[in-house]
């Protein structure tokens, strides 16, 4: 997975593309099927869960 | 909390271009936690997720299973900017514009810090982001201001420049390939020969229905 402007997007044939609002995902770290994305503009950390999207 | 912050964004990129497919289904969100003036790097540990803060010069733990946060690292010469977990003796590493530095374990929670590596041949990291564990045992670290990517072995043998000239922030080994995020592609670094994943360099839609692609960090 890579964060971009537009969201964290997974690499791979079955991708996925989420955004923060703010526009500025930063950092990444994955536990199992969650997801932890940094919002840049905020300071805040975001969980999800990728449990139902295939890789 | 708040929920659902992150949501799908309808994009229609070319995948035989690009490399990439949109999912289809909604991922929702929630704010778990906060880190004063941002993160810079985030890694799992097992159990608690670190994050390196941009204010405080620390590194800070949060443990879900508690919701409490903790200080496990205290400044040895500048603010840490990338974290990754460490090994069996090493809770964890940091890098700072200073060096490599390695947290052990405590008990008391506030680690000591032993440097690993401050200085690579004359020069200092100038701005390091980002660092991960090469399949080799060494770390790699990612310098965006000094635009090289340096391996940095954890034994105190001397660091080498591992690729030079790119402007990369983000980076992940996957078995003997090493990816990197830079604002115009992400690279796949396979026996020194770079090469952009997907048969042309990775593009995508935004809102205003421009092509934008800026990839900042990756977890393979």
């Amino acid at each position: 997975m890579a964060t971009t402007s537009e969201g964290v997007a997974r690499v791979g044939e079955d991708g996925l593309l989420v955004s923060l609002e703010s526009g500025r995902p930063g950092a990444l770290a994955l536990n199992g099927d969650v997801l932890y994305v940094a919002d840049d503009a905020t300071g805040r950390i975001w969980q999800a869960g990728l449990g139902g999207l295939r890789r | 909390m708040s929920l659902s912050l992150l949501t799908l964004v309808a994009c229609d990129p070319d995948p035989a271009d690009s490399g990439f497919v949109t999912g289809t289904e909604p991922v929702v969100a929630e704010e778990v936690w906060a880190v004063s003036g941002g993160a810079g790097d985030l890694a799992w540990d097992g159990s608690g997720l670190l994050a390196t803060a941009e204010f405080g010069d620390l590194v800070l733990r949060w443990d879900p299973e508690t919701d409490l946060d903790e200080e496990i690292g205290k400044r040895l010469g500048g603010s840490p900017t990338g974290v990754a977990v460490g090994t069996d003796d090493i809770r964890y590493v940091s890098v700072t514009d200073s060096g490599v530095e390695a947290g052990e374990h405590t008990d008391d929670g506030l680690d000591e810090l032993d440097p690993l590596v401050t200085a690579v041949g004359a020069t200092l990291f100038r701005h390091p982001v980002d660092l991960a564990w090469a399949p080799d045992g060494s770390l790699t670290v990612v310098d965006s201001g000094a635009e090289a990517i340096f391996r940095v072995p954890v034994d105190g043998s001397p660091a080498e420049v591992l690729l030079s000239g790119v402007e990369a922030t983000g980076a992940a080994w996957l078995d003997d390939v090493l990816y990197l995020a830079t604002a115009e592609a992400l690279l796949r670094v396979d026996g020194g020969a770079t090469s952009p994943v997907g048969d042309l360099a990775p593009h995508w839609c935004s809102g205003s229905g421009q092509m934008e692609w800026f990839p900042k960090q990756i977890y393979l």
